[in-house]
């Protein structure tokens, strides 16, 4: 029950916080979202790092005809991820303003999402996956279109969003059906389908839906169009789960699905190379479009695009350090970029511009905000003893074991991220300042709200192996442990 | 307390003084910066003295970091006694540094000289861990906290423009050092599946001897072509950090920061990195010959382009910045031709006599109002007797004068290379040594000569400047009397005498190979008195003008070394530039019509029908979603048709 209720809660939650005033639904959500922390960081403590199967796992027969079952479990890759999900819930509850217009909606959908992303991680049904994997979609296309803050063209965001979503996902339906017809195995469950492979040509073709499915959602290069007008046009405290977490779906369907259940997808060509190519690529693309950009929003954005790179290489290094850095790095991310979207909300709200080249000097006038910009800024870039470089170290580890040339490829990544990031801090904070304005320097709210993002960073950055240590109980084969 | 808690000690104290600065510094009475800024390095200083004393030596870990497979990474550190002889360096000597800031900051106000000394800590601590780190992983986090440092410390009156840009400079330039080292890293590990030093080492020296390879004594190899491979990787890193060429354009442009800045970064600390890590790493480069080779190369040619740019220079700091790159220069050729200890004696050397001239310079500077042109200056020897014969002193000592320290240890070099047996490479780079030996003499002549003789500059912005206040004074009396009396600890340059700092380090870097003979103190006297009448002559040059000056012959040669043999310019064309165009042009050329036209196109058809963009009215999306499902079965029927066949 603990799983279901792992998911479940926040979808009751969620659904009652819609209909309640603002206030109210702002306090329920907090004790909703903390609660289910609560649970997650529990489950995370009582996982047994020894164990090579799924742990708390749920079974109860859905469509039995068709061998569809409710299947939940958690594995030492899958656990992070919904500890994630849980966190980042709490802070974007608490960076909701009650003064948004229909807050206690904007909650529920937030509370809703939150819902999808959980089961979609614990889910190990491919069908039940894949039910997740649409439903949290709906509150994410509600919330980009509703709370959308795209002026010109209201919504637009949201239908290519959807859009885009929804041709890899439906691909992925198929995907789905393929594999039940093509194992022969009759079931959905990911443990047992991960040791009956079909055969390479049919692996090729479902590899190619659903990595599609997955590419699109990461998202990696060439696929990530839709990435800086959703995450242009999404409210921060959405931003928070959205590019917190939803990004990493994309990036654990390829370690819980495209890996374990097609490990050797050859017909015309090999996927196995394909994807660590794709991943540089955007390891690259994603820091030089960050370069050229001058709305901060967009930087950052952009800049997520080339960190989702290293967690792509790192997945297909096919080797230990590889995918479990990978894994780090998704928390690591998804710790990062909630913190960089709040302080560019923040900057954005004093200044009035999200334009780094119209603000100079604002140090002065903002000295903790300048304080805590420069560690998230660091810890963006990969700074050693922050919690980012763990994470690019072993993809790079991986990367390199697998071809030297990936991981130095991947490492113009690490040479640029510097460039485009203190770009970014430099450009805002210093310089000569280019008004005498006073401004409010942060407030101790939203510091409240930072603080355990920025010490986060830290703990991760110095003793990584609190996480890594459960890393080896994975619940199918096929992944390196 | 043991070694290991003597140790954490060592490294915890300035980050601790750095976390209280950071959080409460500003808010607090400035006396509590006074106190904490320097008194933690200081307490670290005594804590090493304590561990020198007990000689110590362990490699102790502390917690396991990451376990990821075989790859496993402790939190270790390594004492031995080159650690601990870096340690004394870097705290001493930065004791004495963080000391004299705070009389050099003092006009700054409450929350900058709170925030200076704690980016002061900050960098002590990083370059304590780089130099205490028992593994590869750690030396890297060291080595990326020292550029971390750096560029607050460059940035720190982040208010300029060129400090901004200066301090990303040298963030950048030493990422591109990290990224070296991590690749190197990752060779060694991928050879020896380790990456403690200890274990690296131990392989290297227990591995069978193969064909074809340096194998004289006990020191042979798996594989020597992925040694050189991490080899010449890590001499990225030591070439970025060290600013040696042609990763050294950073250095000269880090002269925006306050003046202890510029000592702490030049003189104990940081550009020395990179002789530490070839020193560190002797056991592969005593393998990797190729790599080897470069390291005295790059050093050599070091040498001599940094000390002829230094002959142009105006501003006293850039002088002294270039002089820097050319002293780091003689301890790349040092160990790269493997006289590891004479090195180490160069980089303690070094770190007195220049910690002292830019202290020197820093008075200088601060009764001058800010001015740094040396022409502006003049006649200061009268006016500030106690600054002048100290950078005097140093100056004879970076001249090589005897008995300054720099004659001992510089000639110790250039004596390990020119009696290196049988050796090519080492008679070149010795020949290049003695060249830039010369050149030293005379800009450092200039520079002196240009300061404090002949008449006061018409332009100098203070007709009686006053001398530095004893906070200042005193850090820079005290490494005058090092600089003046500390070569007596090594004197194997005359060939005779003791030998303290090599036999310290021996046992960490292997005892150097050869001995040298009668020939080289001839030459070593000889270089020395070359240098010093090149000393006496830029008199004639720069004060009494009786010599016309030179450049007016080689005017050409003049701009060349005055735009610095035009690397920043060529490095703008080749990289900056090419960057951002490729950014920008792949933003409007690819990215949007392309990546995303591609999707925004076949959108479009269903936009164009939507109108309005409603969800329930328009129909569109269900129509979407039908022909999605539709190809879904088709595809569904194709492969089920397949899997049966």
């Amino acid at each position: 029950m603990t799983l279901t209720i792992l998911w479940l809660l926040p979808l009751i939650g969620g659904v009652l916080v819609a209909f309640m005033p603002a206030r109210l639904s702002k306090l329920m959500s907090a004790i909703t979202a903390i609660v289910t922390l609560g649970i997650a960081v529990g489950v995370a403590l009582v996982f047994d790092p020894s164990a090579h199967q799924y742990q708390f796992t749920e079974v109860v027969p859905w469509v039995p005809q068709l061998s569809i079952f409710y299947r939940l479990g958690v594995d030492g890759i899958s656990i992070w991820l919904v500890v994630l999900n849980a966190f980042l819930t709490v802070i974007a509850v608490l960076a909701t303003p009650i003064r948004m217009k229909n807050a206690n909606r904007f909650l529920g959908l937030i509370l809703a999402m939150s819902a999808g992303l959980a089961g979609l991680f614990l889910a190990v049904d491919l069908v039940l996956f894949y039910v997740f994997w649409e439903a949290m979609l709906i509150p994410a296309y509600f919330l980009l279109w509703l709370f959308g803050e795209d002026e010109e063209k209201p919504g637009r965001a949201a239908i290519k969003f959807v859009l885009y979503t929804l041709a890899g996902s439906l691909l992925m339906l198929v995907g789905v059906i393929g594999e039940y017809v093509s194992t022969g195995a009759k079931t959905f469950d990911l443990a047992t389908l991960a040791t009956t492979p079909p055969t390479a040509a049919i692996q090729f073709g479902l590899f190619f839906v659903f990595a599609l499915a997955f590419a699109i959602k990461t998202p990696l290069f060439p696929f990530h169009s839709w990435l800086p007008d959703a995450y242009l046009a999404a409210p921060t405290p959405m931003l928070i789960t959205f590019a917190g977490v939803m990004g990493k779906a994309g990036a654990y369907g390829f370690l819980r699905i495209a890996i374990p259940l097609f490990p050797n997808p050859v017909l015309w060509w090999d996927w196995r190379w394909v994807m660590p190519v794709l991943a540089v690529a955007a390891i690259i693309w994603g820091a030089l479009m960050a370069l050229a950009q001058r709305d901060m929003k967009l930087l950052v954005a952009y800049s997520s695009v080339s960190h989702m790179g290293f967690i792509v290489l790192g997945i297909f290094a096919f080797n230990v350090q590889g995918q479990q850095g990978a894994v780090l790095q998704m928390v690591n991310h998804g710790i990062i970029v909630p913190a960089l979207f709040l302080l560019v909300a923040w900057i954005a709200d004093r200044t009035g511009t999200r334009d780094r080249s119209a603000l100079a000097g604002l140090a002065p006038r903002m000295p903790v905000m300048a304080g805590v910009s420069i560690i998230v800024v660091l810890a963006a870039l990969g700074l050693p003893g922050l919690n980012s470089f763990v994470g690019e170290f072993m993809t790079l580890l991986g990367a390199w074991q697998r071809a030297p040339v990936l991981a130095a490829l991947g490492a113009i990544g690490l040479v640029l991220a510097p460039v485009y990031m203190l770009r970014f801090f430099q450009g805002t904070f210093q310089g000569e300042p280019v008004e005498k304005r006073p401004m409010h320097d942060i407030y101790t709210g939203q510091l409240v709200l930072l603080s355990p993002l920025v010490l986060l960073m830290f703990v991760l950055g110095i003793y990584p192996y609190l996480l890594t240590q459960l890393m080896p109980a994975l619940g199918q084969i096929g992944l390196a442990r | 307390m043991n070694t290991g808690q003597l140790a954490l000690l060592v490294l915890l104290l300035p980050a601790a003084g750095a976390i209280v600065l950071a959080g409460r510094g500003w808010r607090l009475p400035r006396i509590w910066t006074k106190l904490v800024g320097p008194g933690v390095v200081w307490a670290s200083f005594v804590v090493t003295l304590v561990l020198f004393i007990n000689q110590a030596s362990e490699d102790v870990t502390y917690f396991t970091w990451i376990k990821s497979g075989s790859f496993v990474v402790p939190f270790n550190l390594l004492i031995d006694n080159l650690s601990i002889f870096m340690c004394l360096v870097i705290t001493g000597v930065g004791a004495l540094i963080v000391t004299y800031a705070v009389g050099y900051m003092a006009p700054e106000n409450d929350a900058s000289y709170a925030r200076f000394f704690t980016y002061m800590d900050v960098f002590i601590f990083s370059m304590l861990l780089l130099v205490l780190a028992g593994n590869f992983v750690f030396l890297i986090v060291g080595w990326a906290l020292v550029g971390l440092s750096s560029y607050l410390l460059i940035g720190f009156w982040y208010q300029r423009r060129s400090a901004v840009l200066a301090a990303r400079k040298a963030f950048v330039m030493n990422v591109i050092g990290d990224v070296g080292m991590i690749l190197g890293a990752f060779v060694l590990f991928t050879t020896y599946h380790s990456v403690t030093f200890a274990q690296v080492f131990q392989s290297l020296t227990s591995a069978p001897c193969l064909p074809g390879n340096f194998c004289a004594d006990i020191r042979p190899i798996h594989d020597s072509s992925s040694l050189e491979l991490a080899a010449f990787l890590l001499l990225v890193g030591a070439v970025a950090k060290s600013a040696q060429l042609p990763l050294h354009t950073w250095l000269p442009d880090a002269m925006e920061g306050p003046t202890p800045v510029s000592a702490l970064i030049h003189a104990a600390t940081m550009v020395t990195a990179g002789v530490y890590l070839v020193g560190r790493m002797h056991p592969i480069y005593d393998v990797a010959v190729y790599a080897h080779a470069a390291v005295a190369i790059i050093g050599a040619v070091t040498a001599l382009f940094a000390a002829s740019i230094a002959i142009v220079q105006t501003d006293i700091k850039r002088v002294l910045a270039y002089s820097t790159m050319s002293q780091i220069g003689y301890m790349f050729l040092a160990v790269g031709v493997g006289a590891y200890s004479a090195a180490f004696f160069h980089l303690m050397a070094h770190a007195f006599f220049k910690a002292l001239l830019f202290m020197a310079a820093g008075n200088v500077i601060h009764a001058m109002h800010d001015e740094q042109d040396m022409r502006k200056y003049g006649g200061l020897f009268r006016q500030l007797p106690r600054t002048s014969w100290s950078f005097l002193i140093g100056s004879l000592s970076l001249v090589g004068v005897i008995p300054f320290i720099g004659f001992f240890s510089k000639e110790q070099i250039l004596g390990a290379a020119f009696s290196k047996p049988d050796d090519t490479l080492s008679l070149i780079v010795w020949g290049i040594g003695f060249v830039t030996a010369l050149i030293t003499g005379f800009y450092t002549g200039r520079m002196w000569w240009m300061s404090f003789a002949g008449k006061p500059s018409p332009q100098r912005p203070v007709e009686h400047p006053h001398e530095a206040p004893p906070v200042m004074l005193i850090p820079v009396m005290v490494l005058a009397v090092l600089a003046t009396v500390g070569g007596v600890i090594q004197t194997r340059a005359l060939g005779f005498g003791p030998q303290a700092v090599s036999d310290f380090l021996d046992t960490v870097v292997g005892k150097q190979a050869w001995q040298g003979g009668i020939a080289d103190v001839v030459l070593s006297l000889v270089t020395m008195i070359l240098a010093g009448l090149l000393f006496l002559a830029a008199y004639r040059f720069y004060v009494e003008r009786t010599w016309k000056a030179w450049s007016t012959r080689f005017p050409w040669l003049q701009t060349l070394l005055e735009r610095k043999y035009y690397f920043d310019e060529a490095y703008n064309f080749a990289f900056v530039r090419p960057m951002d165009a490729i950014a920008e042009g792949g933003l409007t050329h690819v990215e949007q019509p392309l990546i995303d036209g591609v999707v925004v196109g076949t959108g479009l058809v269903t936009e164009a029908g939507a109108g309005s963009l409603s969800l329930t009215q328009s129909g569109y999306f269900r129509n979407y979603v039908l022909v999605f499902l539709a190809g879904a079965c088709i595809a569904a029927i194709l492969i089920l048709v397949r899997a049966s066949s």
